[in-house]
């Protein structure tokens, strides 16, 4: 009995030990890994969350109109989410604007392609990489390259 | 065996506690991740199903071209209820179409868009709709069409249905189906400083006379004026029948007018605006190879006891109305082999004012002239007795004869190449007027008043 009485204050300081140890750890540790685990957590729920969001960006091509100095697209936003342009480039995939040609651009009635509502993209004047005015009058076949403000990119075939 | 026990007791309740701790957050986060993973399967399964069916969309837009055109048309169009503009979708697809816009380009390349309600827009496969585009404007559109809910553009060809074998012809108000191109009357002003003119730009073959009957029926110390339309309809394709499937109409002035299946149903009218056309009782109509139908369509009246009636202008007892306005229709169906036709008439609408019992109908046919051809021209009363109607011609080219003075006792006239007119019958009815247009006539568009001097009634004349 007295080994035993004896053990058991080691027993008891050892449990102690442990219990500061653990708690110390978790502490210092603890709160990292929660919150390393939350950020990854609410990474691929964004992820899923962009995702989404880009699922229901949906625009297609109504018409265009290719004889003018100032090309005209019509364009119909059929998804769920609105779609903010922020760059506008033409491709002709030969001639000036065989690789790329930004364009300034505007878009009626509104800034935003707004879900099932139609708009009309005016693209130009246009310039090349070089910075060169492209001549928009020539220009009737062309491939356009829309990109969002949310890092989406569209591109149609005219 | 206690005091081991409660010395063991705080490690097991610390470790529990902090391992609920870190699955409680593990399993919040863990949940946010689901949630979203759900909505984007979702989102990704609607997308699918979205490109799915957007495949699967195919629809056939036709024109009727513009049934009404403005005198002095607009630079910029309107939206219904003021375009007039229609065309008719057919979904030749495998799923429910749903019509969100319709649209038009002009000739800068500018879009006008049209938003359609949804009750309206959804088109099942094998339907039929009629939708209105942009209203009319100078110059008209480059090319139009519809914007379905997917995505889809489906863009306006007129000569598809136009030119197909069996399409319809709008002939002198009446309305033909035949082999031959598509036909559209446009709406001017009135030369004769009153109402409304119908000019014609029909390419249609010669078919010979048939009947557009304008009535209008009793009501009994009314002073408003009642009218019932009668459109006669022949099929003049001899191998097919047609199953009339819509009916639209434009009313200048924004009447509301209702189908009657003939006048044995005038309490039963159909609701305004685009719907089955009661042909001969059958529903959907049909009309076989060959054979004629009538449509009677009305405006509802609102006076107790009267069935239907004309109130949108009002006239003076005996001094006949005060205004008058023409009421566009197009109809559209679909013959036994599939194809499709379509084809509008403009009726003139306020033309005759009833003011007493006596039920009054003038009907009036006329077909295609030829220089250098005989041709009869047909005018009777089918219904009314005396038939108010004298004739006189005036000039030929433009070709234009005015008949006139309906307080002579009812005659019929010979419409002479020179212009006069000779009295050949005293009868309610005219029948086989002749006359030979001079070979030098000019060719296009010509127009045949018939007029009391207050009323008109104008029949378009094509010269070829």
């Amino acid at each position: 009995m007295r080994i035993a009485k004896r053990r058991g204050v080691s027993e008891i300081l050892a449990a102690i030990i442990m219990i500061a140890l653990t708690l110390t750890a978790f502490a210092l540790i603890g709160p990292a890994l929660v919150s390393r685990t939350q950020l990854q957590a609410t990474d691929v729920a964004n992820q899923y969350q962009q995702g989404t969001l880009r699922l229901g960006e949906l625009l297609s091509a109504v018409y265009h109109d290719g004889n003018a100095t100032t090309l005209k697209v019509g364009l119909y936003n059929y998804g769920t989410q609105s779609v903010t342009p922020l760059y506008v480039f033409i491709s002709t995939g030969s001639g000036q604007c065989e690789g790329a040609c930004e364009c300034s651009w505007s878009l009626l009635p509104s800034s935003a392609l707004v879900p099932n509502t139609p708009a009309q993209l005016n693209i130009g004047p246009c310039s090349d990489s070089g910075g060169n005015p492209v001549t928009m009058g020539s220009i009737t076949s062309y491939q356009l390259l829309l990109y969002s403000t949310d890092s989406l990119g569209y591109t149609f075939e005219l | 065996m206690k005091i081991p026990h409660s010395r063991r007791a705080i490690a097991p309740v610390l470790g529990t506690l902090i391992f609920l701790l870190v699955a409680i957050a593990a399993m919040i986060a863990f949940g946010a991740v689901v949630s979203k993973g759900v909505s984007y399967n979702q989102a990704a399964l609607n997308a699918a199903s979205v490109q799915n069916s957007k495949g699967k969309e195919f629809l056939e837009v036709s024109s009727v071209s513009s049934i009404v055109v403005p005198s002095n048309p607009p630079a910029t169009p309107t939206c219904p209820p003021d375009s007039t503009n229609v065309v008719l979708v057919r979904n030749t697809g495998s799923v429910t179409a749903n019509v969100t816009y319709t649209f038009g380009v002009d000739s800068s390349g500018n879009l006008w868009t049209c938003p359609t309600t949804p009750a309206e827009g959804a088109v099942p496969p094998g339907a039929n709709e009629t939708f209105y585009l942009p209203s009319y404007i100078q110059n008209g559109f480059d090319f139009s069409g519809v914007i379905t809910s997917l995505g889809n553009t489906f863009y306006t060809n007129q000569a598809s249905i136009g030119n197909e074998a069996g399409a319809p012809v709008v002939i002198g108000g009446s309305l033909f189906m035949s082999p031959g191109a598509l036909s559209h009357f446009d709406v001017a002003e009135n030369p004769l400083g009153d109402g409304y003119v119908l000019n014609g730009f029909a390419p249609w073959p010669t078919t010979g006379g048939s009947w557009l009957n304008l009535g209008s029926v009793a009501a009994g110390g009314n002073n408003q004026m009642f009218v019932i339309f009668g459109l006669t309809v022949k099929n003049l394709d001899t191998s097919r029948a047609v199953t009339l499937n819509q009916f639209s109409y434009v009313q200048m002035g924004g009447a509301s007018w209702y189908l009657v299946n003939g006048l044995s149903q005038e309490a039963s009218p159909y609701t305004a605006g685009v719907d089955y056309i009661p042909f001969d009782g059958s529903d959907p109509p049909s009309v076989g190879p060959g054979q004629t139908a009538t449509l009677y369509f009305a405006s509802p009246c609102p006076t107790p006891g009267v069935p239907y009636c004309y109130d949108q202008y009002q006239g003076v007892p005996g001094s006949g109305p005060l205004s008058a306005a023409p009421i566009s229709v197009a109809l559209f169906g679909t013959y036994s082999d599939g194809s499709l036709y379509s084809g509008s008439a403009n009726l003139g609408v306020g033309y005759y004012t009833c003011l007493n019992p006596t039920p009054q109908e003038f009907g009036f046919g006329c077909s295609q002239f030829y220089r250098g051809t005989d041709y009869g021209v047909n005018v009777s009363c089918d219904g009314g007795t005396p038939c108010p109607v004298m004739a006189k011609a005036e000039h030929f080219g433009p070709f234009t004869f005015d008949i006139s003075n309906f307080n002579s006792p009812p005659k019929a006239y010979i419409l002479n190449q020179d212009g006069t007119v000779s009295d050949i019958t005293d009868s309610s009815s005219m029948t086989d007027v002749s006359f030979t247009l001079p070979a030098g006539t000019t060719t296009g568009a010509h127009l045949v008043v018939i007029t009391d001097g207050v009323n008109f009634v104008d029949i378009p004349v094509q010269v070829e």
